[in-house]
């Protein structure tokens, strides 16, 4: 719902029922205004936005499986055998052009070029192949359900504008996440659980790691009961849903409409569009209470599941675990699921640590698509795999043919989309033959969100809210074209 | 029908011919020449997403696909050709192409002509030019086109969302720009049952996409779901359906997408199928279907994609790492020493694999690529 129109709706309402009389006009506002919410308009009932989406979407769902700290793109996917023969060479200065770099390596003497110690091979994905190192060999069975795209760029250099800009659209904190803009638009299907559900797995080997904020899943100037609501990764996953002791469910149900009628009168008059969120947020909570053990008991799961996802699936919190329930949750029509895996930053100790995260992911990344896949969900459920940025293709620290730490890289980085919207077994844009600037066919992080949108049905340049005098967008104002090469 | 088209076709072809841009004595070429023509006028129906008539423009097995009889094109024959046919109708003819949008102009058509004529050569790799000719920024939207309704019918379909909602379903239009509905009941689960099913009948001219998985209903419904007559999209699995209920859902003939995994279907249940020629995915997992009964149906339609599922049952066939890779070189020598390859010695060139006879030569291919790249003249694919 529209906040603005929902509060001039509120007023003008206001105004007539203090006019007409208390009796029917109080009434008449518990049950339409206060009520479980404005009667929708008539041609969409679900509870988005009128006139959205604006055609029909190929994806109903999406999950971002989110790999924070960084994917190495020249480890994994962007395969450079030039590189080979010029290992510890320097990395041209007519390659690098002046770029910035990040304090970490800016102070370096030299940029020694480190060449992947990870072997690649080309697989067949029905069209012109795709390269996939040995680290990702489940990956490298679905190639041809997947779009790979090579070219992804981003403006920001250092994890937390980068990865404030990923999901929010700016580097800048306080601006609605995708997932937020998702529920905004679309509404929900499954009322008992919240639209835009986010989990951040373990990870294996080093532990340190970039912090995630949860304004990463914030909902900015949008209403609050379109935030993101994380899942916690060990124990029960949402805490306090059991009543306490001694409290009856009846009991509970009467303290809460207490508390409602409370909220409302309050709402009623003041009209922030807050307290609305708040009265709803606790309604989700006792819808909660039933919904999440049944979403989180695996009883009822195949023993199939265990063998596809693999040994990580039946240890919560991992990401394999993660992967498990976000299917569960795409089954229950949640909007938007993100799953951020923590472990990619490798400045040094690359092929120690990488194939360990590799491990974390490569498999559950296969198995998800594969079991959305057999159940007839890829269809309409969009599935993205990424960080916020890649990494250089010289070395930070010392390097070996055995070893190397790599820096970050915003001007080119890899990810992949399957499912929904998207067409597999393709290859989308080029580097150059150091993985350092892109040839063919960049993709803004822009261009990214607005192809996601389009998937789901929606024109990026018209989902929108008015703040502050703007029409705020996701993609916000600059040149932003949908990657049409890579729809179905 | 067919002698006013041949008379046609002589006298526009002589006008074409004589304001043809092209030299007389010069070749069409099909990139240069003939893929701008298909992107202007015709890939906006004819390409992947539910290509008209089936016939795709964008790509090379488009237009020349594994049965001849198919081919719209007669390489050398223009005449003989239906989609050169299409081209030189009347004006006012239906069925000439494009439909809308700018017509071609006599020039245009002159070197679709010229084209055919000289053989139809779609030389390998132009696939992906034809693609880059593309704009990039307009993604294709597409309206659905639905049989009117009176005002009594949809005052009907009205009632029948509030009813479908009341009963705590979803019913919604697709999107904006169009009438086309959904329906989505899964989330009632055993809530949902035949009386509630009935309710989306009066939605039967709008309704695209249905939604019942995990829902208790069985072959009672499937009389009101079989005259749904819009339906693109259908969701069973899970139900209590059977071979019974398939049978009632033989004349959706605009079906694309049948999800029955879970169910108890079976091999004989599939022959019921055979009549949905819109039908493009079919899921069975976790059904009593064969993978024998699955084989015979992709055989009787081979547009349709069956999904048996059981990946799980794959991984331990596969271990990890062991996926078929494309590890065959394109070259049969050496390039260094000309000698015979050694197996698993290779390196990439332009995203081609090299092969050698030896670590050293590799090596030295490697050092200095430029020297040996004339040896691999004609072998690898400038690309």
């Amino acid at each position: 719902m529209d906040t603005n129109r929902e509060h001039h709706d509120l007023l003008t309402r206001r105004r007539f029922f203090g006019k007409a009389g208390m009796g029917l006009g109080s009434a008449a506002l518990a049950s339409s205004v206060l009520g479980q919410g404005l009667p929708a308009a008539p041609h969409l009932l679900s509870g988005g936005l009128p006139g959205v989406p604006h055609f029909a979407p190929k994806a109903k769902r999406a999950i971002w499986l989110f790999m924070a700290g960084a994917p190495s793109q020249i480890d994994m996917f962007d395969y450079k055998p030039k590189l080979d023969g010029m290992f510890n060479k320097d990395l041209p200065e007519s390659v690098r052009m002046g770029q910035r770099l990040t304090t970490m390596t800016s102070k370096q003497a030299r940029f020694p070029l480190a060449p992947s110690k990870f072997d690649f091979k080309k697989y067949d994905n029905g069209g012109n192949g795709a390269w996939i190192s040995e680290l990702l060999p489940y990956t490298a069975k679905m190639v041809k359900d997947i779009a790979i795209v090579k070219s992804v760029h981003t403006d920001a250099i250092n994890h937390d504008p980068a990865i404030t800009v990923i999901t929010t659209g700016r580097e800048f904190p306080g601006w609605p996440s995708l997932g937020s803009w998702l529920s905004y638009g679309l509404g929900s299907v499954n009322e008992s659980l919240p639209d835009f559900a986010v989990m951040t797995a373990t990870w294996t080997g080093r532990k340190e790691a970039q912090a995630l904020y949860n304004r990463l899943w914030g909902s900015g100037m949008l209403p609050g009961k379109h935030a993101g609501v994380a899942l916690r990764s060990g124990g029960d996953p949402v805490l306090f849903l059991r009543n306490p002791k001694g409290l009856s469910d009846n009991a509970r149900r009467a303290m809460l409409d207490s508390l409602k009628k409370m909220n409302e009168r309050t709402y009623e008059s003041i009209g922030d569009p807050a307290t609305r969120s708040r009265i709803e947020q606790y309604e989700m909570a006792y819808r909660m209470q039933s919904s999440v053990p049944n979403l989180v008991d695996l009883s009822d799961e195949p023993e199939s599941t265990a063998k596809l996802y693999g040994p990580d699936a039946n240890k919560p919190g991992t990401f394999a675990a993660s992967c498990v329930l976000a299917r569960r949750m795409i089954e229950r029509d949640v909007r938007f699921v993100q799953i951020f895996h923590r472990g990619w930053d490798q400045h040094f100790n690359l092929t120690g640590d990488l194939p360990n995260q590799c491990r974390d992911i490569d498999q559950p990344s296969w198995a998800l698509v594969q079991d959305l896949k057999q159940r007839g969900l890829l269809d309409d459920t969009l599935v993205i795999w990424g960080g916020e940025f890649g990494r250089t293709p010289y070395c930070q620290g010392k390097l070996t043919r055995e070893n190397y730490g790599r820096d970050h890289h915003p001007r080119c980085f890899t990810m992949w989309l399957a499912g929904g919207g998207i067409q597999g077994g393709v290859v989308h844009g080029e580097t150059d033959d150091f993985s350092y600037n892109i040839v063919e066919n960049p993709v803004q992080i822009r261009d990214l969100n607005a192809t996601i949108l389009h998937c789901l049905g929606i024109d990026h340049e018209r989902l929108s809210i008015k703040h502050q005098g703007l029409d705020v967008r996701l993609t916000g104002v600059l040149d932003t074209k949908v990657v049409t090469p890579i729809l179905a | 029908m067919k002698p006013r088209i041949r008379s046609l076709i002589s006298v526009l072809a002589c006008g074409a011919v004589a304001s043809s841009g092209l030299a007389q004595t010069e070749k069409v070429d099909f990139v240069r020449d003939i893929a701008p023509i298909f992107v202007t006028h015709c890939i906006e129906c004819h390409s992947i997403d539910e290509p008209e008539a089936d016939l795709r423009l964008d790509i090379k097995s488009g237009l020349f696909g594994a049965d001849k009889e198919d081919w719209t094109v007669i390489p050398g024959a223009s005449k003989k050709s239906i989609l050169y046919e299409r081209l030189i109708l009347p004006s006012d003819d239906d069925e000439l192409m494009p439909p809308e949008g700018n017509p071609m102009t006599p020039k245009e058509i002159a070197s679709v002509r010229r084209w055919i004529d000289e053989g139809a050569k779609w030389p390998e790799g132009a696939d992906a030019k034809l693609a880059a000719l593309i704009p990039a920024s307009q993604p294709k939207i597409k309206k659905i086109e639905l049989p009117s309704l009176t005002a009594k019918q949809e005052s009907a379909e009205k009632e029948a969302i509030a009813a479908i909602e009341k009963a705590g379903g979803l019913a919604s239009r697709i999107s904006a720009i169009d009438r086309a509905a959904e329906v989505n009941l899964s989330l009632l689960g055993n809530k949902a049952t035949s009386a509630t099913v009935e309710l989306v009948s009066d939605l039967e001219l709008s309704l695209l996409r249905l939604n019942l998985s995990g829902t208790k209903i069985g072959d009672a419904s499937c009389a009101v779901i079989g005259n749904l007559s819009e339906l693109r999209w259908l969701n069973l699995s899970r139900t209590q359906i059977t071979n019974n209920g398939l049978q009632q859902l033989k004349n959706l003939s605009k079906l694309r997408y049948l999800n029955l995994y879970g169910t108890n279907v079976t091999d004989a249940g599939l022959s019921f199928l055979h009549d949905l020629a819109d039908l493009r995915k079919l899921y069975l997992w976790q059904t009593k279907v064969s993978e024998k009964g699955a084989i015979a149906l992709s055989k009787a339609m081979p547009n349709l994609q069956v999904d048996l599922g059981g990946y799980a049952k794959l991984l331990a066939k596969t271990k990890p790492g062991t996926a078929k890779a494309d590890k065959t070189p394109v070259n049969t020598k050496c390039p260094v020493k000309g000698t015979a390859l050694c197996d698993g010695v290779t390196t990439s060139v332009r995203s081609q694999l090299v092969g050698f006879c030896c670590n050293k030569c590799k090596a030295a291919f490697v050092a200095n690529p430029d020297k040996y790249l004339p040896k691999l003249k004609g072998v690898l694919k400038t690309q």
